[in-house]
């Protein structure tokens, strides 16, 4: 049984479609990479999952439960939580009280204590910054506060969207470093990522998307060796 | 003479704030003009008055019958009315069918009171009610103005305190400041948007609770006092509810010490003019974010 299945999954904005029929499946604690060009429909998947999109056809099931129906807010619950593009923390309130928003959920608030420990660990950086309104933060606190916040809620399943946009390459390592972390503490996760080389070579499997369908699927040492994915992500 | 203007125009602002506040707070959290904000005051001062006068109730007693029900009322038309329409125009950046609902609900609510009641005026006396007590200087205030500016201090804290150190309050802000970052930690938005549209009726029924103290009732009482709301909301800034009390503060002193230079028609005019003038030269108000 996997962790998480998208069977068949439509997704349309109105009358565009963006995601045709698209079938994805984590198993627990794996690292899975998304990779495609802009507007191919990563973050479409992403939503689709955590349940800020409703999916015009198809079905999702989580943990052998089929989710379909489920709102976004009580998929949290399960366990399934999404760290947005372009991090979207909450501006005005501090890195403490974003970090609380995190643990909003009641999955969240029951180790809230140990998951703020754990989380500051990762991050010590919030700690000294805890005071401080989210929007005064560099690019890279806030990547790391978004990530956290997502922690907090003591997920089975982290999705990501394209943690390392517009981070300098050293944020970008130690993004990447903390994902490695992560996963180690036994959290499956999803990442979808413009930084294809890195993700890939990260991550056990991946699926390549395009025109919002998937192309092609493999292990992350498969995908990076192939000579379309080569021409077209690497400009190999 | 000036004192004892100053004072009146503080104490008036404190009670104006409180007024402007449950505007404030349902534009703060889901960016919609209430314009059902007078007419749901005029309902509360009504229910003060069915309780002084029926039941018998201490009018600040009724404190603890009217905000339940404004909250209650808030929340039931959120959820009924205002969400299916919101979800039909979440996608518009314009949405006009939300500020004409609300403002429907206005019209409907002052023609229903009035076919009920008539425009007869309406007032509750209380034993304090021609009470003056000293303040200084040799000057004296009406004692329920002192009361009502007491409990609108005592409401903005309160809220305060909601917002800032509870966990429902903070989610209010987080769903605020970002809907859909809200959504995927877990908060359940749209029911957040029923807390909050019945927040800022039950705060409604508290500015109705102080008005009709002093204030004469009748079904049309809600768009004079409604009318100052909306010039604070925009004189402070959409949004914004340190700006709500400052701004509510000065409409309240513009009023008094336009009535002690002018006459009180002046006072009221010139709260307008404010409001002309702010629309004109900083519309996003004096510490709203630009929108």
């Amino acid at each position: 049984m996997h962790l998480l299945e998208l069977n068949q999954v439509s997704v349309s904005y109105d009358a565009v479609s963006a995601l045709q029929e698209c079938s994805i499946y984590i198993d627990e604690g794996e690292m899975i990479s998304i990779v495609g060009s802009n507007g191919a429909g990563k973050t479409t998947v992403c939503k689709a999952i955590s349940g800020v999109l409703d999916i015009r056809g198809g079905e999702v099931s989580f943990d052998g439960k089929d989710i379909t129906k489920v709102p976004g807010y009580d998929r949290v619950e399960l366990g399934i939580i999404q760290c947005p593009e372009g991090r979207h923390l909450f501006p005005d309130m501090t890195v403490m009280e974003n970090l609380e928003m995190g643990a909003y959920c009641k999955r969240g608030r029951r180790d809230a204590g140990e998951n703020l420990k754990y989380v500051l660990g990762l991050f010590p950086l919030l700690e000294e910054r805890s005071g401080q309104a989210a929007r005064t933060l560099s690019g890279g606190e806030q990547q790391m506060l978004a990530i956290g916040r997502s922690l907090m809620s003591d997920p089975r399943l982290l999705i990501l969207d394209e943690p390392s946009l517009g981070l300098s390459p050293v944020n970008v390592q130690l993004i990447f470093s903390k994902l490695g972390e992560i996963r180690a503490r036994g959290t499956t996760i999803l990442l979808v990522e413009q930084n294809v080389e890195k993700s890939l070579r990260n991550s056990d499997r991946g699926y390549a998307l395009e025109n919002g369908r998937i192309v092609l699927t493999g292990t992350g040492k498969e995908l990076l060796e192939n000579e379309d994915l080569k021409r077209v992500y690497l400009g190999m | 003479m000036y004192y004892e203007t100053l004072i009146l125009g503080l104490v008036m602002g404190c009670i104006y704030s409180v007024t402007a506040l449950g505007v404030n707070i349902i534009y703060g959290i889901m960016q919609i003009v209430n314009w059902a904000h007078g007419s749901i005051l005029m309902i509360s001062m009504f229910i003060v008055y069915g309780a002084v006068v029926l039941l018998g109730m201490n009018p600040y007693l009724t404190l603890i019958l009217a905000v339940p029900i404004m909250f209650g009322f808030g929340y039931a038309f959120q959820h009924i009315v205002i969400r299916p329409l919101f979800l039909r125009e979440k996608a518009d950046s314009n949405p006009v069918g939300l500020l004409l609902c609300t403002a429907g609900l206005g019209i409907a609510l002052e023609n229903i009171m009035l076919m009920i009641f008539k425009s007869t005026p309406r007032s509750i006396s209380m034993d304090i009610s021609l009470t003056y007590v000293p303040i200084g200087f040799g000057r004296k205030l009406s004692l329920v103005k002192i009361i009502g500016a007491g409990i609108a201090v005592a409401v903005v804290a309160i809220v305060w305190i909601y917002m800032n150190k509870t966990y429902p309050g903070k989610a209010l802000r987080a769903t605020s400041q970002d809907r859909e970052a809200a959504q995927m930690m877990g908060i359940n938005v749209l029911q957040c948007y029923n807390v909050a549209f019945g927040i800022g009726c039950a705060i409604c029924a508290v500015a109705g609770v102080i008005f009709s103290t002093f204030y004469t009732i009748t079904p049309s009482v809600g768009t004079t006092i409604g009318s100052k709301a909306f010039i604070i909301l925009v004189l402070g800034g959409k949004g914004s509810v340190g700006g709500c009390l400052i701004a509510g503060l000065i409409i309240g002193l513009v009023e008094a010490f336009g009535g002690l230079f002018f006459d009180s028609y002046t006072g009221q005019m010139l709260c307008f003019v404010i409001f002309v003038l702010m629309l004109y030269f900083k519309p996003n108000g004096l510490f709203g974010k630009k929108v």
